[in-house]
C-alpha cells in the first residue's frame, strides 16, 4: 500500500465503518476475519456489530440435525432451482456439555437457546435416566463461543411444558419464557420470564385459556411473547405454529379437516388483529399425521418461501 | 488487480466538469473549488459539491465564503473518482432510472481496482456521502467474501499482529472456516 500519499488509510477508519463492511459478510468469512489482526475480533464481538448484522438481509441460518448444529448459508441463484447452499460447518455444542442432551428451543439474532438435560450415567448403564433436576437453559453465541447458563429450579408441583426464546425490540434484551402447569390437576398454566442480565425468573401470572398443547416455537421477537394459545382462543382447530418473518408475526395452520394443506397467515400490522392476512395456502404437503409443522423462514425474492420442517431451527 | 496508471491530470478533470447537453447548462452554474491534501485543485459544480455533506455544512456555516475548500484528509485520486461518481448520481436524481443507476454503479465499481475501492472509503466517509459509502462497503465486502485470511490482510493493507503461536491456536479452533476458501 502506498505510503507517500497523505490521505486517510483504511486502517485509520473508525471502528464503526469497518464494522459496516464486515457486517455484510457471511458467517464463514467472519470466522476468517477474526484472524486478520488483533482488533478485528473485538469489532466482530461488539454489540453494535450484532445490531448491524441483524439489520442485514437474512442469509445465514442455523440448522439442528440430531445433536449437531450446522451453519447454513442461503444463497439465491437465479438460474438454479436449488437455492440452498449447504456448507458443512458445524458447531460442536456437545463438547461443551459432556453427558448432556440438548434441544434447541429457539434462535434469535444468531444466538441459540438450548435446553440442556443432564443424564446421570451413560446411556448404556442400566440405571440411566434423564434427571429432571439437571435441566437448565443455555443461551449461547456459538460464533463467539460464549455461553450463559440459566438454571431451572425443579419443583414438584410444576410441570414444564414449553420454553421459548426471544428478543425484545424495545429493550433489546433477550428473554426466555417458560410455560408450565401449576397445581395438582394441572389446573393453571403459568408463565415465567427470565430476562438475561437480571439473573432471575419473573412470574407473569396465569396464562389465559385452556390449552392442550403448546407450541415450542411460540415465541416472537417483536417485543412480547406470543404463544399458540392466543390462536386457540380464536377457535382454530389444528396445528398452529408461530414465527416471525420479515418483521411480521406469522402463523401457519394446518387443519385437521385437510392435513394435506396448510395456510400461512401474516399479521401485517403488529398488534392489529384485523391485519391478519392469509398470505399463502400450500397444498399437497406430504404431512406427517402428528407433529409436522411448517414455518416460513424467509421469503425469497422470486416468491418462493423457505420453510422450516420438523427438526430444523 | 491493475496498478494505478490512470491518475487524472488537472486539465482532464476540469474539462470533464462541464457535462453537456442539458438545457440547464444555459444557466450559469456556481462552481466550488476543492483542494486535496496533495494540493490539487478541483473545480466542481455547486450541485455536485452539495452531495458532500461535509462541504455542504461548510457553506451552511459560512454562506458567503468564496474560499477554496481545503480537504486535508483527501488525496487527489480517490477524490476525482468520488466526484465522478457523484456527478452521475446527480443525473439520476434529475431523471430517476433505477435500472440505469444500478448498471452505472456496478460498472463504476467493477472497473476499480481493490486499492481504488479501499482508498475511496475514507474519502466517502470524510465527505459524508452516504450512498457512495454504502455502495463501496458492499463492493468491498463482496470482494473479500470467502477469501483467505492472508488475502483479506493484503486487501486492506493490514499487518498481522498475531504471533505464529496465537495464529496457529486460533486456526485450530475453527479449522472448518479455513477450508474451501477461494483460490486467491
Amino acid at each position: 500500500m502506498a505510503g507517500e500519499e497523505k490521505g486517510t488509510e483504511i486502517s485509520d477508519l473508525p471502528y464503526s465503518l469497518m464494522m459496516e463492511i464486515l457486517s455484510r459478510l457471511p458467517m464463514k468469512t467472519l470466522f476468517n476475519c477474526k484472524l486478520v489482526c488483533k482488533t478485528w475480533p473485538h469489532l466482530i464481538s461488539d454489540p453494535l456489530f450484532l445490531e448491524l448484522q441483524v439489520a442485514r438481509p437474512y442469509t445465514d441460518i442455523m440448522v439442528q440435525i440430531k445433536s449437531r448444529v450446522f451453519l447454513t448459508h442461503v444463497e439465491e441463484r437465479a438460474t438454479d432451482n436449488n437455492i440452498l447452499e449447504v456448507e458443512k460447518t458445524h458447531f460442536d455444542i456437545k463438547v461443551k456439555f459432556p453427558g448432556c442432551n440438548f434441544d434447541v428451543i429457539g434462535s434469535c439474532n444468531g444466538l441459540l437457546c438450548l435446553e440442556i438435560t443432564k443424564f446421570t450415567g451413560y446411556k448404556s448403564d442400566p440405571g440411566y435416566r434423564s434427571d429432571p433436576g439437571y435441566k437448565s437453559v443455555c443461551v449461547c453465541n456459538p460464533f463467539l463461543d460464549e455461553y450463559i447458563t440459566i438454571p431451572i429450579i425443579p419443583m414438584e408441583e410444576r410441570d414444564i411444558m414449553r420454553l421459548g426464546f426471544g428478543n425484545s425490540v424495545l429493550s433489546k434484551q433477550y428473554k426466555v419464557i417458560q410455560l408450565f402447569y401449576y397445581g395438582n390437576s394441572h389446573k393453571y398454566l403459568r408463565a415465567e420470564i427470565y430476562t438475561i442480565g437480571t439473573g432471575r425468573w419473573r412470574s407473569v401470572g396465569n396464562a389465559p385459556g385452556k390449552v392442550c398443547c403448546l407450541d415450542r416455537y411460540g415465541v416472537s421477537s417483536l417485543g412480547s411473547f406470543h404463544y399458540a394459545l392466543q390462536c386457540a382462543n380464536e377457535r382454530v382447530r389444528g396445528l398452529i405454529s408461530l414465527g416471525v418473518v420479515e418483521g411480521c408475526l406469522c402463523m401457519s395452520i394446518s387443519t385437521h379437516s385437510n392435513p394435506q394443506e396448510f395456510c400461512i397467515w401474516v399479521m401485517k400490522e403488529y398488534g392489529v388483529k384485523e391485519s391478519w392476512t392469509k398470505q399463502f395456502v400450500i397444498e399437497n404437503v406430504n404431512s406427517h399425521p402428528h407433529f409436522d409443522f411448517c414455518m416460513p423462514l424467509i421469503f425469497l425474492s422470486n416468491g418462493k418461501i423457505l420453510i422450516n420442517r420438523k427438526g430444523l431451527v | 488487480m491493475s496498478s494505478s496508471t490512470d491518475s487524472p491530470t488537472l486539465t482532464t478533470e476540469t474539462t470533464q466538469l462541464s457535462p453537456q447537453p442539458d438545457t440547464e447548462t444555459a444557466k450559469p452554474t456556481k462552481k466550488i473549488t476543492l483542494k486535496s491534501s496533495d494540493n490539487q485543485i478541483f473545480e466542481v459544480e455547486e450541485s455536485v459539491a452539495m452531495e458532500f455533506a461535509t462541504v455542504k455544512s461548510f457553506f451552511e456555516d459560512s454562506p458567503s465564503s468564496t474560499d477554496i475548500v481545503p480537504l486535508p484528509n483527501v488525496t487527489a485520486k480517490p477524490l476525482s473518482q468520488v466526484i465522478e461518481f457523484c456527478k452521475e448520481q446527480i443525473k439520476f436524481k434529475a431523471n430517476p432510472d433505477e435500472a440505469q443507476k444500478k448498471k452505472y454503479n456496478a460498472e463504476f465499481l467493477t472497473e476499480k481496482s481493490d486499492k481504488d475501492l479501499v482508498d475511496m472509503i475514507p474519502v466517502a466517509n470524510y465527505l459524508e456521502i452516504k450512498d457512495l459509502l454504502d455502495v463501496l462497503n458492499q463492493a468491498v465486502a463482496d470482494r473479500i467474501e470467502n477469501k483467505s485470511v492472508e488475502y483479506v490482510r493484503n486487501f486492506f493493507g493490514i499487518d498481522n499482529d498475531f504471533t505464529a503461536e496465537e495464529e496457529a491456536a486460533l486456526r485450530r479452533e475453527h479449522a472448518w472456516a479455513y477450508e474451501g476458501v477461494d483460490e486467491d
